[in-house]
């Protein structure tokens, strides 16, 4: 089945010699549903305007719906519904006439799903964007990109800013709306708890490539972090050598790794490998999965 | 502590620009007088506007351990900086160099007077408050310039000012007596509640991008782009039209994510601005405003060559001629009188003016020289007399016949197209992957041979006005020469080269892309939002 979107080594710097994305390559499938995680300054919005076709990359190619983003903007435009992270709405304008805009722009502009949301979100057409709170005009972007019923949506940062609630209707409205019918979905996101709930495949950026890439289910079950003392292995290198063993990181006396496989399987594993005993495995949630991928030695 | 919070304020950074804008402007005031007045107040205004006067202080700011006073006397310190330095370094260019000397460099001191009161007035509004409101940063300067004409033209100007200058101590004072220990983020008072609704039932789907495309900024460019052009400034008109181009990127950058072809985004952003330069032109050609006060032929000053009182012939250096190999012909009356013209070198070329006269020349050969000026520009031999009888008769010279007038159009939009092409180029997705410091040293090199030459462009002595304009001209009068009579073909040859710079814009637009943050126009509520 051709993919959605496809991502093939793609390469992006802004300062020669650091890399943002460094053969960067993962692709969403029909209906498939991706939460694009990393920390700041990962690449994500970089990764998603390269899917857009405002950004070139410098390697690598990205096809969606199995064409350039720039040699034919316009006709992947059409399909697809997107949501910056830092949206910018013309200030001067109602929503009214913003939504009469993309009416224009996209033929198959559901007027009663716009009705709905519009109720939904208690916005009112004739007000203008500057009037707006920020996750008001969040919202006029979000309806903006989903009542053409776009095959794919892109969403970046898609929550950033709102409250609990208010995100929580955003990405129900979002996500549950239009993947029910079969949408594709990219979303980046720094809130673990967003991604759980909505579930799919995650896809974590780290040093400009794809540190992880499987689906959420699996993330849960097959990965745990092992955390040995930090006399039990010289450095991390020698942690990341025994098999399964995707990160390790010193953290103030310890060593915490994430390993793939079950706890009482890794915790046998470090035994035969370096000896050690007293070490603990756990399964942790997303959250402290991400952190420990990605996050600092201390 | 005062110093370091001025040296974050942003019209203590705009400060060294102004000054040095001021000296540039009053070492040329005596060539040009009004135009450059006019060329640097927009300059004055545009700082002042960047500069934001109306605000007190930024979240940051207030957030510091530091006395209300403190930040106001830093604020107040940086923006008398603005405006006292630049004056103060006018007028003593002015004095200096003895150019218009004493009403000039007064001038500059008055305005700076005036200007300090609108500026009190700014700060002592809503003192409570971050900010004063945003329309004062447009209604102080421009009431300051109003009372500052108004001064200039009445004969007690001395006491105006001092007028002024006693009000700006006295409200000064007063607002220094009512600063509040921390300023507030919002008005105390509460508001009424304010109709902030727009159209529920737009007839027209594309007004959000023709909004998008009106940036506030324009409305101050556009204007002032369109009164040069119409004034015949035909080289720096679309330059600075196409700044009005360059925001409307920026403003309309939102619809990127939209299926909309960048081609039709170009020509709706484009198309417009290059209509208004042409037409602006052409009712500038039509009226004779392009020529006001830039006579094409006239008679110098009679008492410059006093043993013989022939005035000398002075004729737009657009009708001056290019000596071959250097060598400088000799002008001979048909009676055998003679005038070796004065060589005028500009990169390694040598001009002249062929019509003129010298000390020695009798007063018929001034008048000769006259008669063949006249012929070669007005197409007719006349007299001084004839010639202004001519002109109130709606006589036109050959830069203003219709094949003239399209050529230059056509220069005028090739300019355009040409500015619009280097800001595309900015944005060249193979730029961006060079690193930021060869990207900045090619910016700033590209500005600094800009800036070197329009400053030498209108530096070079011995020719009145900008040379560049003086060759534009004569360049356009070279092909009309040289072209077919039929006004056909004369559309035709102006259409070509517009035809490929167009398709080179496009071409470069569709390879650029986004290199820093989306984001909307830096509006003037920018350093309040910070």
């Amino acid at each position: 089945m051709t993919p959605i979107l496809e991502f093939e080594n793609i390469a992006r710097s802004y300062t020669s010699g650091v890399p943002v994305l460094d053969g960067v390559s993962f692709a969403l499938a029909p209906g498939e549903v991706v939460g694009l995680l990393g920390r700041n300054g990962a690449g994500k919005t970089t990764l998603i305007r390269i899917a857009m076709g405002m950004l070139y990359p410098h390697a690598g190619a990205v096809r969606v719906f199995g064409q350039s983003p720039i040699e034919n903007a316009v006709a992947v435009k059409k399909r697809v519904g997107y949501v910056a992270e830092d949206q910018v709405l013309p200030p001067g304008s109602s929503i009214a006439e913003l939504t009469a805009l993309h009416r224009y722009l996209f033929p198959r502009w559901d007027h009663g799903l716009e009705a709905e949301l519009l109720e939904r979100f208690a916005l009112k057409p004739e007000a203008r964007i500057k009037s707006l709170s920020r996750g008001q005009a969040r919202q006029v972007a979000l309806l903006c990109a989903v009542c053409h019923r776009p095959e794919l949506l892109i969403l970046d940062e898609p929550a950033g800013g709102l409250d609990p609630a208010a995100r929580r209707e955003f990405l129900e409205t979002s996500i549950q709306l239009l993947n029910r019918e079969g949408s594709s979905i990219l979303f980046s996101s720094h809130h673990m708890g967003d991604v759980e709930r909505i579930g799919g495949r995650v896809v974590l950026l780290d040093g400009g490539k794809v540190r992880l890439d499987r689906d959420l289910d699996r993330l849960r079950e097959d990965l745990c972090v092992a955390m040995l003392p930090r006399g039990s292995a010289p450095d991390s290198g020698t942690l990341e050598r025994i098999p399964g063993c995707l990160h390790a990181r010193p953290v103030f006396d310890d060593w915490h790794a994430v390993f793939e496989g079950a706890p009482e399987a890794v915790e046998r594993r470090l035994n035969d490998s370096l000896g050690v005993n007293g070490t603990r495995c756990v399964r942790v949630p997303l959250e402290e999965l991400f952190i420990e991928m990605v996050g600092s030695d201390r | 502590m005062i110093l370091q919070l001025m040296k974050r304020d942003p019209a203590w950074k705009f400060t060294p620009w102004l000054t040095a804008a001021a000296v540039i402007a009053a070492l040329l005031y005596s060539r040009y007088g009004s135009l450059i007045l006019g060329a640097t107040g927009g300059f004055i205004v545009a700082i002042f506007m960047r500069a934001q006067p109306h605000q007190r202080v930024t979240f940051f700011e207030a957030a510091l351990p530091v006395a209300g006073r403190d930040l106001f006397l830093a604020r107040f310190l940086s923006l008398m900086a603005l405006i006292w330095l630049p004056a103060t370094a006018m007028a003593a260019t002015l004095l200096l160099t003895g150019n218009g000397a004493f009403p000039a460099s007064v001038i500059a001191g008055f305005a700076a007077v005036v200007l300090t009161m609108g500026m009190i007035i700014i700060l002592s509004t809503r003192i409570e408050e971050f900010a004063a409101p945003v329309w004062a940063t447009l209604a102080c300067p421009a009431a300051a310039c109003v009372v500052l004409v108004l001064t200039l033209e009445l004969k007690h100007s001395i006491l105006i000012v001092a007028i002024c200058g006693a009000v700006a101590i006295i409200l000064g004072v007063l607002t220094w007596n009512r600063i509040p220990e921390t300023f507030q983020c919002a008005p105390i008072a509460v508001s009424a509640p304010r109709k902030n609704t727009g159209s529920a039932a737009p007839s027209l789907p594309w007004w959000p991008i023709i909004r998008s495309l009106l940036a506030w900024q324009s409305a101050i460019i556009i204007p002032i782009s369109l009164w040069w052009v119409a004034s015949g400034i035909w080289l720096f008109a679309p330059m600075y039209m196409m700044m009005a181009y360059a925001q409307s990127l920026v403003t309309t950058r939102w619809t990127l994510a939209l299926p909309i072809s960048r081609r039709f985004m170009l020509a709706i952003a484009l198309v417009p601005m290059l209509l208004l330069l042409a037409g602006s032109a052409e009712v500038g050609m039509l009226t004779g405003y392009a020529r006001q006060g830039r006579d094409l032929v006239r008679l110098g000053d009679p008492s410059h060559f006093r043993p013989t009182g022939t005035p000398d012939v002075m004729v737009n250096p657009a009708f001056w001629r290019i000596a071959p190999g250097g060598r400088m012909p000799v002008i001979q009356a048909p009676w055998g009188e003679e005038f070796h013209p004065e060589p005028v070198r500009i990169l390694s070329l040598t001009f002249y003016n062929p019509y003129a006269t010298a000390e020695g020349n009798s007063r018929r050969f001034g008048e000769w020289q006259f008669a063949r000026a006249t012929s070669d520009i007005y197409g007719q031999p006349m007299t001084p007399r004839e010639l202004a009888h001519a002109k109130r008769a709606d006589l036109k010279p050959i830069t203003l016949r219709p094949r003239m007038q399209i050529l230059s159009i056509g220069v005028i939009l090739a300019f355009a197209l040409i500015w619009a092409w280097l800001i595309e180029l900015l944005s060249w997705h193979r730029l961006n992957r060079l690193s930021a410091t060869v990207r900045k040293t090619l910016i700033y090199s590209v500005a600094l041979i800009l800036g070197v030459t329009v400053l030498g462009d209108l530096w070079v002595s011995k020719v009145p006005g900008p040379v560049s304009q003086a060759a534009l001209e004569a360049g356009l009068l070279f092909v009309s020469r040289h072209l077919p009579p039929s006004l056909a073909v004369v559309a035709l040859v102006t259409l070509v080269p517009l035809v490929v710079l167009w398709c080179l814009i496009d071409r470069q637009d569709a390879a650029s892309e986004i290199s820093s943050p989306v984001q909307q126009a830096p509006s003037l509520f920018d350093r309040y939002r910070a």
